[in-house]
């Protein structure tokens, strides 16, 4: 068996905290993944657009009062990526 | 986190482990509202026994309703403050929903006791035994599954055998229902 058959789009760490992140919120806030992640907001900013852009995430930005606010949450095709990447990497670590 | 893209697969699943952890129910503020009713309602039925019994006053029950709204109002407060920065897990939405179901539940059952001129004492022991000992069960939290026994053993008491006393087992069972389980899950967070 080889890694190709594991996502490669969730295959980032940083991706995959996010997935994670959002698996078990019914959204969240972009200021609540990066304290999470500890990532920077670049960089989590770059990985958010790929999921967006995959189908795995819907992005909504907005404001919250003056302050702008923006907002992640998984959508079924995403859901359904990651627990197909989950059990994956289930199969890998019992072989 | 290590965000290097080199890391094995036992690092992958832990990266997701730590973070649905991170995002599962917050216990910390899960008990905040056991702690505060607990001690709220312990309050008020420890004035109630005195007050009734004792120095037989014209309003002895006159802690319920203050409690009410004092608890009522901190709780608002608290949710308002404690679900603006964070985002809500299922648990916390499973969680809300059992004790809003439960507090309707509860306004309207009291609503018919106190105008049929029963007393609700015993008869809330019991029915708050449901959402604690539920609340316990999907959160796999033991304490909280006893707290709700205790609700149902000393409502049934105070309902048969020690009616006279029913005060003074109300406070027992905010203590042993509400705020012990509520500090259990403080520390377990901290």
């Amino acid at each position: 068996m080889s890694f190709g058959t594991l996502d490669p789009l969730l295959h980032s760490p940083l991706r995959l905290a996010v997935m994670s992140l959002l698996m078990t919120t019914d959204e969240a806030e972009f200021t609540y993944l990066k304290e999470q992640t500890e990532a920077t907001a670049g960089n989590l900013s770059v990985q958010i657009t790929k999921l967006e852009e995959a189908g795995y995430i819907e992005v909504v930005k907005g404001y919250k009062g003056k302050r702008p606010l923006t907002t992640c949450t998984i959508t079924k095709e995403g859901r359904k990526a990651f627990e197909t990447y989950v059990d994956t990497l289930k199969g890998y670590i019992k072989t | 986190m290590n965000t290097s893209d080199n890391i094995s697969n036992e690092q992958r699943l832990a990266i997701i482990s730590e973070m649905v952890t991170k995002a599962c129910f917050n216990f910390s503020r899960g008990s905040f509202y056991f702690i505060l009713w607990g001690v709220l309602l312990f309050i008020s039925a420890i004035y109630e026994y005195p007050a009734d019994q004792v120095l037989e006053l014209s309003a002895p029950w006159i802690g319920w309703p203050i409690a009410g709204v004092v608890g009522g109002i901190i709780s608002a407060v608290y949710s308002r403050k404690a679900y603006s920065d964070q985002p809500s897990s299922h648990l916390d939405r499973v969680y809300s929903s059992i004790w809003m179901v439960y507090f309707l539940t509860l306004i309207l059952l009291v609503v018919a006791w106190v105008s049929n001129k029963v007393n609700p004492g015993s008869y809330i022991m019991i029915l708050t035994g449901f959402p604690t000992f539920l609340t316990g069960y999907i959160l796999r939290f033991k304490p909280l599954q006893w707290g709700g026994v205790a609700f149902w053993v000393l409502g049934f008491v105070s309902l048969y055998w020690l009616e006279d006393y029913r005060s003074l087992i109300f406070a027992l069972s905010m203590i042993l229902g509400y705020a012990v389980p509520g500090f259990m899950m403080r520390s377990i967070q901290s």
